[in-house]
């Protein structure tokens, strides 16, 4: 179970409903620990980013809400079942974007791959397959093997939402693809959620690319979270604060709030702070530094802040 | 959640279905270059036993075509085929990945029997379309279909082995019926071992070859050593429950008249057929599980 004096920010979502949840997830591989006692909460309804570095236990952590890697310890439980026990159940009511780009088989045509997905999938929604694959522009009698590392991600999209399902695991969801495919995805996306109701959890260690989509923010390290929470949450109280400081000066005795990063030279400082605005700018001043500006981060810089904190601390 | 926001599962008749389709395209291509094989093959022994002229270019054991199931390269033909379609079976399955197979809402090891399964009707489907395909073409070029000889039984099979065979009993044999099933037994056997390696293995070539190396190697220094009882227990394999069970015709050292240890009976075949498709299905059934442990 993630200790919550080692998470940065906090993690509990409260009461729910959640589509998703773990505790005190583990899985390791070999001397690796992957999933580090892990509690995550997905709220019902939300597009939750899990942000991290390569190796973070990001993919680790999809793969095991699909049932795909079986956990050591802990609890699961995706729209109300564990994968490890009913991981059949569970993956019917997941459209899934794996991190590898590579799609069905190499030898079947991506017509024959939407009629495949379809057999298993009985609420296929073929017309809304055919519109995703027209307006992506996706060539049915291409074979798997001859499409790019673009056309695969967006092949693994129209697979992932033509049946609707209740919930979208998105494996870097937009790595690989050009900034054109990359927009008309997430506006595909944006439309999906506004046509169906959908909680989507979203991998990424390129958070910009998502950020106009999200609503709550995981941020994981080391198979750990370092904070969970809604985005709104997040900016208004993940604050940066650039003082002035006079000289030797030792710093504030009480803040008021969590330092998550400091940076500055001289005797301009910049504090990434965890906490209640107004609290932190008097323990500021009090301590005799003026508080030139303050400003929240964006979802990027909040995870960049925390990640970096992490590494320095 | 509630449960009704859950997907619905397929029907597993529908992933049985589509099992046998995306088998039989996966293997479409090595399936049509066999028939090519098979259909060139036949064109030439209906030829060869049609036209003098081919006649004379080729020796006389080609006239005539004898086709008995049991017989090499029958046999031979239909374990190979047996070994080796599971890596066309399981091609393009990342089976320790994310694989598509694994990412539908199936059950991992149901799943992995099904996609086994529909490769063992392809294969009983294959070895069928060539088993008429060879039989119509012995009956076309004037061949013989199983055989009809006298067969000498040699009483003392070591003595036979050390070049004096003995006393010699004469017996009548005819091919019998359940040797016309022998091939697709044989095969499902190697079927199931070859797919418990593909599902047990990442890389199932690699162990193959490794375990023959290595059994041939124990065998070597057996051999050398004088080992008798590995020596024992490698003849065991070979002679009682391996492919020479059925084939136990010799040439004696010193020559002449092809002698026979042992006459195959059904108890024999179904006795032997019974453990290596029980030791195939354990292999498949402990297999298909490690996938979902991962």
């Amino acid at each position: 179970m993630t200790d919550t004096a080692t998470a940065t920010l906090p993690i509990d979502l409260g009461s729910g409903p959640f589509a998703v949840t773990t505790r005190g997830l583990a899985r390791r591989f070999g001397s690796v620990r992957a999933l580090d006692g892990l509690d995550l909460q997905v709220p019902e309804g939300a597009v939750y980013v899990l942000v991290g570095p390569n190796g973070a236990g990001k993919s680790t952590l999809i793969r095991t809400l699909m049932g795909l890697v079986r956990y050591q310890a802990g609890a699961v439980s995706v729209l109300g079942r564990d994968p490890a026990d009913r991981g059949a159940e569970v993956r019917s009511g997941i459209g899934y974007v794996p991190e590898d780009y590579r799609v069905g088989y190499a030898w079947m045509t991506v017509g024959r791959l939407l009629e495949h997905q379809a057999v298993y999938n009985p609420s296929w929604d073929a017309e809304y397959a055919r519109e995703l694959r027209a307006r992506y522009g996706i060539d049915p009698g291409r074979k798997c093997h001859a499409l790019s590392k673009g056309q695969s991600r967006r092949v693994q999209l129209v697979l992932a939402l033509a049946h609707r399902p209740p919930l979208l695991l998105l494996d870097e969801p937009t790595d690989g693809l050009d900034h054109v495919v990359r927009d008309d995805t997430l506006s595909i996306l944006s439309e999906h959620l506004a046509d169906s109701p959908t909680t989507v959890v979203i991998s990424t260690h390129r958070v910009y690319e998502v950020e106009p989509l999200v609503d709550h923010v995981g941020v994981l390290s080391d198979g750990r979270l370092l904070g969970q929470l809604p985005r709104d949450e997040l900016r208004g109280g993940l604050l940066r604060y650039w003082a002035d400081v006079p000289e030797g000066w030792k710093g504030p005795g009480e803040l008021g709030g969590r330092v998550v990063r400091r940076s500055g030279a001289a005797r301009a400082i910049e504090w990434t702070v965890w906490g209640d605005r107004d609290a932190v700018t008097r323990g500021l001043s009090q301590a005799g530094a003026a508080v030139r500006e303050v400003a929240p981060l964006s979802v990027d810089e909040a995870a960049v802040a925390l990640l970096s904190g992490r590494k320095a601390s | 959640m509630t449960d009704s926001k859950v997907g619905r599962i397929p029907a597993m008749k529908a992933v049985w279905t589509e099992q046998l389709r995306v088998v039989g395209l996966a293997i479409r291509r090595e399936a049509a270059l066999a028939a090519l094989a098979l259909a060139l093959g036949s064109l030439a022994v209906i030829a060869i036993s049609r036209l003098p002229v081919l006649q004379a270019i080729f020796n006389e054991e080609m006239h005539q075509l004898v086709f008995d199931p049991a017989e090499p390269p029958w046999g031979f033909v239909a374990v190979l085929a047996g070994l080796l379609l599971p890596l066309v079976v399981w091609r393009g399955e990342r089976r320790f990945g994310d694989t598509p197979l694994w990412s539908m809402p199936v059950d991992h090891r149901r799943h992995a029997l099904l996609k086994v399964a529909a490769g063992w009707v392809w294969l009983l489907a294959i070895l069928g379309a060539g088993l008429v395909c060879v039989t119509l073409t012995t009956l076309t070029s004037g061949g013989v279909l199983g055989v009809d000889e006298v067969r000498l039984l040699v009483l003392d099979p070591a003595g036979a082995a050390a070049g004096t065979p003995g006393a010699v009993e004469s017996v009548n044999w005819t091919t019998p019926w359940w040797e016309w099933a022998l091939p697709f037994t044989s095969a499902s056997a190697a079927y199931l071992v070859a797919s418990t390696l593909v599902l047990a293995t990442a890389r199932p070539l690699v162990w193959a070859v490794g375990v023959w190396v290595v059994g041939m190697g124990v065998l070597g220094i057996a051999d050398l050593r004088d080992i008798g009882w590995i020596e024992r227990a490698g003849d065991f394999v070979a002679w009682y429950i391996g492919a020479d069970s059925f084939t136990r015709g010799m040439q004696l050292p010193t020559g002449g008249t092809e002698v026979w240890t042992l006459l195959p009976t059904i108890k024999m075949w179904m006795a032997l057929s019974a453990i290596w498709l029980s030791v195939g299905l354990a292999g498949v059934l402990g297999a298909s599980g490690r996938a979902r442990n991962q």
